[in-house]
């Protein structure tokens, strides 16, 4: 259960609200007994948090579902989480820090024929708050392990597993006009389908899936008729003390949703993961990546690496680092002939060269981590990030220039017994651009398992408008117990963006108290 | 059965689940071009016969409620429409960074959107919020060298130019308004003053709404409270696109313009999400412009109820 109360702080740009509180709670119930499983989760959103979709406004229980599996099936009625591949084409999923879910209301069959061959078949419709959406999807998947299917690789050093999905949506007819004089001839079963392959040899690693989406004229891209592709190539490196990966991404026209007129979060068939890092520390998250599903190419490389335990740079125990960068851009869009404009409703739209990488730029993020432990009971955690964030196109802040962003974080942990610690974040965001320079420190104390306290502030000192120059202290306490978790905390809290998995959700400014309970029996 | 010939046939069926996949391919045309308009409902009336034919001007105010400097942009607009009268045709285009909602805002005194989807087509296409708001067009000049956006400041001295050329074409504008069934016609006529051949033309027709009251942000006193004006006076208020963001053609390049073109279009309000609207306020407003250059050839006014 999260609750808020608020204080107007108009200087912040936080507004009260006439309830003076407002609460968003879930509670999941499940039961299981030897190949039965069923559950449901009650919500509650009285009225629903600032910032979370005011639609979501009531009680009830959107989530329900009865599953049972016997021999080579499983069948489960209700709704739905589920995920083929890379979810590129299909992915169900809730995520109530962002007031996400995409659950699809219908039945899903789950088929094991033999070891290493799976198929999955699903049918439904999708949540739409407190409602459905308007459209059916249905999809099959089908996973084979080959190291499984074929003998003589059973044993092998090589592994590879192949699989291959297709969706289809079906919705309607509508009266769409991309002027008053031209009705818009509407698919109304839209197909995606997609192929994948993992390979792994030795210590390395290859994952590759491919998805084609047929026309789909739709809100989030004008109306046009082309065709959306996906590419996502993932390759990777292990051994002790180093790991490397590299991912690739392309993504053109891939917004599929099971509404053509939806163009909020809501109601998406699939999920097309970001491949940017995804930072924790308050400040490195401040200019979030969001995925755009339409039109991005980028690629992200990763490398761990431990220095050895007993050497200059590694001290007693050794040192963690962790490099990794990522860089998006647009793609390529030229006009489908000289009378069509780019985008134009009611045409093809565009067409665009596979491999070619777009001007605009999206997001640039360097970043480097290392971690030291020096001796039992003192740690310490260097951040340092370097970003480039294109806020007219990631936050929609038209006309707003590139932000050029260095974020330093020092994180020391001092452990004055073996469960009393005590530990001190400061952060300094640097730049010129959007509201200019922030410094962040944080004091927290916990004495585990139970008790923890913590003391923050953030000072936006280098804001242009020195009128704007605030301070959001903010004050936490927790209590631990068993699975029990309640926290209170009082404060200010900025406008910003949180994302998770390249999904984003805005954070309206607030003042007040927030209290938070979790717990689990 | 072996665990190979379990593949064969598992890839078999996925193929086959492919090929019978539900899918409706759609081929050009992907629209269906005009739509029948029922003329029986809207007469064609008579145009009058015009004799002195002179250019009018169209300044685009791009502007948005969270613009501390628009109120004194808007100003601008209103002076020069007094001073040219019927010469110069004026509406306020809310678009871009300061005319967005928050969610937040659903239900404050902020809560009210005026973005059109053809004003943010438009904003986007021009990079006028890009430059910042307030900006704005005359006529659309200056594209596509990029020399469209044209600060407050600049507008006297180009509808001055603007108005001073000679006019290639005419544009004469009826509208009939049925306040009983909600019913709007608007009948637009086209004269070519010459021979305009190698050029496509569209026009563009537009609903624009004064004096509506919300709240604006300001910075000058001398205008009214600061930082906001909670009854803030909304004028040429662009509502929506009765013929689409980008118009349908009144001349193709193929052709040669040579008789008048009489296009006709019935709307109801409430088909254009414009139900909150007050007829008595609003004006139609009908532009003619080059299809390549996006150069406005002329504009025209009129009045939904006389």
């Amino acid at each position: 259960m999260d609750a808020q109360y608020y204080k107007v702080d108009s200087a912040i740009g936080a507004n009260g609200v006439p309830e003076k509180m407002l609460m968003n709670s879930w509670t999941n119930i499940t039961y299981s007994s030897g190949n039965f499983n069923a559950g449901l989760r009650y919500e509650t959103y009285l009225n629903p948090i600032n910032g979370y979709d005011p639609r979501y406004k009531g009680t009830g229980i959107p989530y329900w579902f009865v599953d049972y599996k016997t021999g080579q099936f499983q069948v489960t009625a209700g709704h739905i989480y589920e995920q083929f591949g890379n979810g590129t084409i299909f992915r169900t999923y809730e995520e109530h820090n962002l007031g996400y879910d995409n659950s699809l209301n219908g039945i899903r069959v789950k088929f094991n024929p033999v070891k290493g061959i799976e198929f999955k078949g699903i049918y439904g419709t999708q949540r739409y708050f407190w409602d459905k959406g308007p459209g059916i999807v249905r999809g099959g998947d089908a996973e084979f392990n080959i190291n499984d299917l074929v003998a003589s690789l059973e044993d092998s050093k090589l592994r590879l597993q192949v699989g291959g999905s297709f969706v289809s949506k079906y919705q309607a007819d509508e009266e769409i006009y991309n002027g008053n004089q031209e009705k818009l001839i509407l698919p109304l079963n839209v197909a995606a389908g997609s192929g994948r392959i993992n390979i792994g040899y030795g210590n390395f690693g290859l994952n590759a899936e491919y998805a084609q989406k047929m026309n789909d004229p739709n809100a989030m891209n004008n109306f046009i008729y082309k065709k959306g592709e996906s590419l996502l190539l993932t390759a990777s490196y292990n051994q002790k003390g180093l790991g490397i990966i590299v991912q690739a991404k392309r993504l053109d026209n891939m917004n599929y949703k099971s509404k053509r007129t939806e163009n909020g979060s809501v109601l998406d068939i699939n999920y097309l993961p970001a491949i940017t890092k995804q930072h924790t520390y308050t400040l490195a998250a401040v200019y979030p990546y969001a995925t755009q599903p339409n039109n991005e190419m980028g690629l992200e490389a990763q490398v761990n690496y431990k220095i050895k335990k007993n050497t200059i740079l590694g001290g007693k125990y050794g040192t963690d680092i962790s490099i990794n960068f990522s860089g998006i851009n647009s793609i390529v869009k030229d006009r489908v002939n000289d009378s069509t404009l780019l985008d134009e409703s009611g045409t093809l739209g565009y067409t665009s060269p596979f491999l070619k990488i777009g001007d605009v730029k999206y997001f640039r993020d360097f970043n480097i981590e290392i971690g030291h432990k020096f001796n039992n009971g003192f740690k310490l955690l260097f951040t340092y990030v370097y970003e480039e964030y294109n806020i007219d196109v990631i936050e929609g802040h038209t006309g707003e220039p590139l932000v050029y962003a260095d974020i330093f974080v020092a994180d020391i942990t001092y452990k004055i017994t073996p469960t009393k610690a005590i530990r001190l974040e400061t952060q300094a965001l640097i730049t010129k651009e959007d509201e200019g320079d922030w410094f962040m420190g944080l004091l927290e104390y916990t004495v585990a398992p139970k008790w923890f306290v913590s003391v923050a502030d953030q000072w936006n000192y280098g804001n242009e408008d020195t009128e704007r120059r605030f301070h959001y202290p903010l004050v936490a306490v927790a209590y631990n117990n068993d699975a029990n978790r309640i926290q209170l905390s009082y404060g200010k809290q900025r406008e910003g963006i949180v994302c998770v998995g390249g999904v984003c959700r805005n954070v309206p400014a607030s003042n007040g108290f927030t209290l938070s309970l979790t717990t689990s029996f | 059965m072996t665990r190979l010939n379990y593949l064969k046939s598992a890839i078999l069926a996925v193929s086959v689940s492919f090929i019978i996949a539900s899918c409706d391919k759609i081929d050009e045309p992907y629209v269906i071009h005009n739509k029948p308009i029922d003329t029986s409902a809207c007469p064609v009336p008579e145009f009058p016969v015009v004799t002195a034919h002179y250019k009018r001007a169209l300044l685009e105010d791009y502007t948005g409620r969270k613009c501390v400097n628009c109120p004194g942009a808007a100003i601008t607009a209103r002076d020069l429409k007094e001073k040219y009268e019927d010469s110069l045709v004026v509406m306020a285009v809310h678009a871009g960074y300061f005319a967005e909602i928050k969610t937040s805002e659903i239900g404050t005194i902020w809560g009210y959107d005026f973005r059109t989807e053809a004003g943010t087509a438009w904003d986007d296409f021009f990079k006028v919020g890009a430059l910042g708001n307030p900006n704005g067009m005359v006529n659309r000049k200056g594209y596509p060298a990029n020399q469209q956006v044209l600060p407050p400041g600049a507008w006297a001295n180009a509808v001055k130019n603007t108005i001073a050329e000679a006019p290639l074409m005419d544009l004469q504008l009826i509208t009939e308004y049925n306040a009983a069934e909600d019913k709007l016609c608007i009948h637009a006529k086209t004269s070519f003053l010459q021979p305009i051949s190698g050029r496509s033309l569209n026009l563009i027709l537009l609903v624009i709404e004064d004096n509506i009251v919300q709240a604006q942000k300001n910075n000058n006193a001398a205008i009214g409270p600061t930082p906001d004006i909670l009854d803030y006076n909304h004028m040429h208020v662009m509502r929506g696109a009765v013929n689409g963001t980008w118009g349908t053609p009144v001349l193709l390049k193929e052709n040669t313009s040579a008789d008048p073109v009489v296009k006709s279009y019935p709307m109801k309000f409430e088909s254009f999400n414009m139900n909150t609207i007050v007829p008595e306020n609003c004006h139609v407003i009908a532009f003619v412009y080059d299809v390549d250059t996006k150069e406005v050839l002329q504009a025209a006014e009129a009045s939904v109820v006389e």
